[in-house]
């Protein structure tokens, strides 16, 4: 005989999702097992501030636990996670942050003098870059190359249409290749 | 040369080109366009590079401490909320079960009672009519027996804001009739007791859809096993 755990780590997301109808406690834990880290980077990158953070993926458990009864499976349930956590993390930025939602601004790179360092603060000035990246830019960027999703899932977890979604996301390049061009420069 | 709109099509798929999503069509339109423009190339190598960078930017775990404080914000539910049997209509079922026990035992009807006296008929035959017009109506045949002299028949299914007039008939062994009585019926009398009998299935109704709602806490996952 099966082991619970290892059973449930077997199950399909949307078999997990009728166990966690069914009011199955350990189904909802092998959800949140499976799901915390990339939602909650997802958030982190979204909101910056770890407590917020944690607070919003609490929110969006919650709110999947309550609206599993609703989920119809005509998406996928890690698209179905996301959205609820871009639209609860974009709440929190409209409440609290206003300004960061319309905020495009790129850091100045710092001098880096060590040559064999260079490349890795290339890096990361990249990454700062990419923080620095209005909300809406940055979950595109995210959901398509952290998490492997199709501009459709794209469009659908932030809420626009597909033409915004690849609008968005050449925005999102040319400003992180003029961050690098800049960074040739100095 | 590769046309201007579906070379800017193409443009546009090369994030979803890098991580595999595209369709057979789409992919087939991103991978003759790279084929024919060498700028093309450029912007994937650049494409690919940015997301080296998204992919490599560090992943942090959120506190142990969270799922716990989830957990205590979940209300437990009932199993199988949503997919079977939604309460209102059990307890619709319920209603119309307790309302047709307390119907059939307590018989809120019209109440006739007759009696023979010196003749020996085989049958009594039970005519209605609403008052102010309309045909009688055969509602039941009583059989008699020669140990009864009492019969009564009791009519519970009436429009109470109608008054009836019933007409009972004995009828002989060769289908004669042999006696005939009528009376007068007010079924709006018997609304006090239809509506108690009303309310009281409401209210076990819903009393047992309130005991069946009563948070159970979470169920072990047995089917898992």
């Amino acid at each position: 005989m099966k082991t619970v755990e290892g059973s449930l780590a077997d199950c399909t997301d949307d078999r997990l999702i009728r166990a966690i109808v069914d009011g199955d406690e350990a189904a909802f834990a092998e959800l949140y097992r499976r799901y915390k880290t990339p939602l909650y980077n997802y958030l982190l990158r979204l909101v910056h501030e770890r407590e917020v953070a944690e607070e919003t993926l609490q929110d969006v458990f919650v709110a999947a636990w309550e609206g599993a009864v609703r989920f119809r499976g005509e998406a996928k349930v890690s698209t179905w996670l996301f959205r609820i956590a871009h639209h609860q993390a974009v709440d929190w930025l409209r409440k609290r942050r206003p300004a960061l939602l319309e905020k495009v601004e790129w850091l100045v790179a710092e001098d880096c003098p060590e040559e064999e360092a260079f490349r890795r603060c290339q890096v990361d000035q990249l990454c700062a870059a990419i923080d620095e990246l209005s909300a809406d830019h940055r979950a595109v960027l995210e959901l398509t190359f952290l998490r492997g999703l199709s501009y459709r899932e794209v469009a659908l977890v932030v809420g626009c249409p597909v033409g915004t979604v690849k609008s968005r996301i050449s925005y999102a390049k040319r400003h992180l290749n003029g961050v690098l061009k800049r960074m040739e420069l100095d | 040369m590769f046309e201007k709109y579906r070379a800017k099509q193409a443009r546009d798929l090369l994030p979803w080109y890098i991580n595999g999503t595209l369709s057979g069509s789409e992919r087939e339109l991103v991978e003759r366009w790279l084929e024919h423009t060498p700028e093309a190339r450029r912007e994937m190598a650049e494409w690919q590079a940015l997301r080296r960078t998204v992919a490599n930017q560090d992943q942090d775990a959120p506190s142990p401490s969270l799922w716990p404080r989830i957990r205590s914000r979940i209300s437990p539910r009932s199993p199988s909320r949503g997919r079977t049997m939604p309460s209102w209509s059990l307890g619709i079922a319920l209603t119309a079960i307790v309302f047709a026990m307390l119907w059939g035992i307590v018989q809120p009807g019209v109440v006739l009672r007759w009696s023979v006296v010196d003749v020996a008929p085989s049958s009594f035959r039970v005519y209605r009519a609403p008052v102010g017009g309309g045909e009688f109506e055969l509602v039941t045949e009583v059989p008699a027996r020669s140990s009864d002299r009492a019969y009564k028949f009791v009519d519970p299914w009436l429009w109470p804001f109608r008054s009836y007039v019933y007409r009972v008939e004995a009828v002989g062994r060769a289908g004669r009739l042999v006696g005939s009585q009528s009376t007068l019926a007010h079924p709006l009398e018997l609304l006090p007791a239809q509506a108690a009998i009303l309310i009281t299935s409401l209210i076990v109704g819903y009393g047992v859809l309130r005991l069946l709602k009563r948070p159970k806490g979470f169920r072990t996952p047995l089917r898992w096993a």
